[in-house]
């Protein structure tokens, strides 16, 4: 079959039933190809860079890999900004992009750009085909990189003649990566940290976003209450820890709800799951003189003593590494720590009743609105974002969805838009922005339009 | 938030941020034929986002609120020292 054919046949292969893209010169073959196979849901979008964020949105909701798709040159440069937001924030996205034939290559041609260049900082791995001979074990390639250990966006570079080679289609099942078994220094380690986790009289856990990429949630749930930890959560992972739990403190960080930011800086241990210790979390705490031990929990060994010298780092598969700190028994009395505890969250909790028509308020009538709803808020970046990440109540894995890392204003729109597809039926996306955003990716609104995609959008201006 | 960076880090030196001329949000989500509300008081939130809920559509509303600042935040690089506003 031709390479254009074969490429669909992979994608099908590996579970793809959404693309986000627009069409242009030199990705027109895969389009092409796309005409017949019924499978697959082509998504015309406005702006190429709202398919990257919408195919981005579609694979925080799903778990699965979001795909998009866009011509040679500045289609591809479109994609930027939603390659380096998925790559900040740890998201598993594929990009193909068409590019001018291979005769033609570094010749300046019509809509020729060097996208590997440009986005080899902002991906966690990128590839441009020159032989079709290539194509499908390349793209199978950037499946598994993009899903696999920490996910991110990977980002595959096709000449629009390898479209029309032909190619060989021999069907493989999608590579599923298996962690490796635990060493015996890893073990030590282990221990360590159970070791401390007992002994600690002031422990706090910070949740992040690592969490739900690792669908460890049930597990981060029994290790809080084994050892009845007190637990805080970065804006990436808002709805990896019940917010209505008793021992959910919410939001820390720049913009952090006081009681959790004050569990933060009184902690002796601090744990820290899934989270890599950004500057807005910790408030570059590890500059800080006070004695306070670290664990560090992390898919990602690069991030164990990036930003925080950790006492003990565990660098692995989440759920493993929790079930195996939850061998032990805890031991030690935190009655006093609960109290100071539940003393900050009575004396900072929020006033709702001051009778002006603000944000906050807002954001707690529809918390209470939304209780027992299936939902899943997807935020812009700004004041508005900040308000919902502190009052709004998110219970569950995928039900918040924000561009942390790089802050991108105008995500949230065409992330919702992607979300909403992914969700189908099974969840209502509540789309919440400021004014800002909307002048930046607006035009979304057509497609959302054009698709009868039930987003609920709340703007604050 | 970048009115409030400027209140905090330059003296309320406000530029780049202040919009002094209007623009209409709901009329813009009309013109693809999306339904919007907007809406200036608690009242009116509530009526508009209840019956938002009950419709299978795309749904659009406008919160016309006091412009405030995000509280609490942090002093620069120390957790649990906020700033006053």
């Amino acid at each position: 079959m031709k390479g254009a054919e074969a490429v669909v046949q992979c994608l099908l292969e590996q579970g793809v039933d959404t693309i986000f893209g627009y069409p242009g010169g030199m990705i027109l073959p895969l389009y092409d190809a796309l005409y017949d196979e019924k499978r697959i849901r082509q998504i015309l979008t406005t702006h190429e860079q709202n398919a990257a964020h919408a195919a981005d949105g579609y694979a925080r909701a799903s778990g699965k890999v979001g795909v998009c798709i866009a011509t040679s040159g500045p289609g591809a440069t479109n994609l930027v900004t939603g390659l380096a937001t998925a790559f900040m924030d740890s998201i598993p996205v594929v990009a193909i992009t068409g590019q001018v034939d291979t005769s033609l290559l570094g010749r300046d041609a019509f809509q020729e750009t060097d996208i590997l260049g440009v986005t080899m900082s902002v991906t966690k791995h990128n590839f441009k085909v020159k032989d079709e001979k290539k194509l499908l074990a390349t793209l199978r390639l950037a499946f598994s990189l993009a899903r696999s250990g920490r996910p991110g966006p990977v980002l595959v570079d096709i000449p629009r003649d390898l479209f029309f080679k032909d190619c060989e289609f021999k069907p493989a099942l999608p590579e599923q990566k298996k962690p490796g078994k635990p060493d015996a220094d890893f073990m030590i380690c282990a221990a360590e940290a159970a070791a401390e986790i007992r002994k600690a009289r002031r422990p706090v856990i910070i949740a992040g976003g690592g969490v739900i990429s690792a669908n460890a949630t049930a597990e981060l749930r029994a290790f809080a209450e084994k050892y009845n930890l007190p637990t805080v959560n970065t804006l990436m992972g808002i709805g990896a820890f019940p917010r209505s739990h008793r021992l959910s403190l919410g939001l820390a960080g720049m913009h952090g709800l006081k009681p959790a930011n004050r569990a933060i800086a009184e902690a002796d241990l601090v744990i820290a799951i899934g989270s890599r210790f950004g500057d807005r979390p910790t408030g570059h705490r590890a500059n800080s003189a006070q004695n306070t031990h670290f664990i560090h929990i992390d898919i990602d060994p690069a991030e164990i003593d990036k930003n925080v010298a950790s006492s003990i780092g565990l660098a692995g598969e989440m759920k493993s590494i929790l079930k195996l700190l939850m061998q032990r028994e805890p031991v030690n009395d935190l009655a006093d720590w609960h109290k100071l505890l539940a003393g900050w969250k009575e004396e900072y909790a929020p006033d709702y009743h001051s009778g002006s028509f603000d944000v906050p308020w807002a954001m707690n009538y529809m918390a209470k609105a939304l209780a027992n709803k299936e939902f899943a808020v997807v935020t812009d970046v700004g004041q508005h974002q900040m308000w919902a990440a502190q009052h709004l109540r998110i219970e569950k894995p995928r039900g918040w969805i924000t561009s942390g890392g790089l802050g991108t204003m105008g995500f949230g729109l065409p992330a919702a838009m992607g979300a909403q597809l992914a969700f189908g039926s099974s969840r209502r996306v509540i789309h919440i922005a400021g004014d800002g955003g909307i002048k930046m990716t607006g035009n979304e609104y057509y497609t959302i339009a054009r698709l009868g995609l039930p987003v609920l959008s709340i703007y604050c201006q | 938030m970048i009115r409030q960076l400027q209140k905090v880090m330059y003296e309320e030196r406000y530029i780049a941020c202040d919009l002094p001329y209007p623009m209409d949000y709901a009329l813009y989500v009309q013109s693809f034929g999306i339904e919007a509300a907007s809406v200036a008081s608690p009242d009116e939130f509530a009526a508009a986002f209840a019956a938002a809920l009950t419709k299978d559509s795309p749904q659009v509303i406008v919160l016309n609120v006091e412009r405030s600042f995000v509280e609490p935040m942090i002093k620069a690089g120390v957790i649990d020292e906020f700033v006053e506003f």
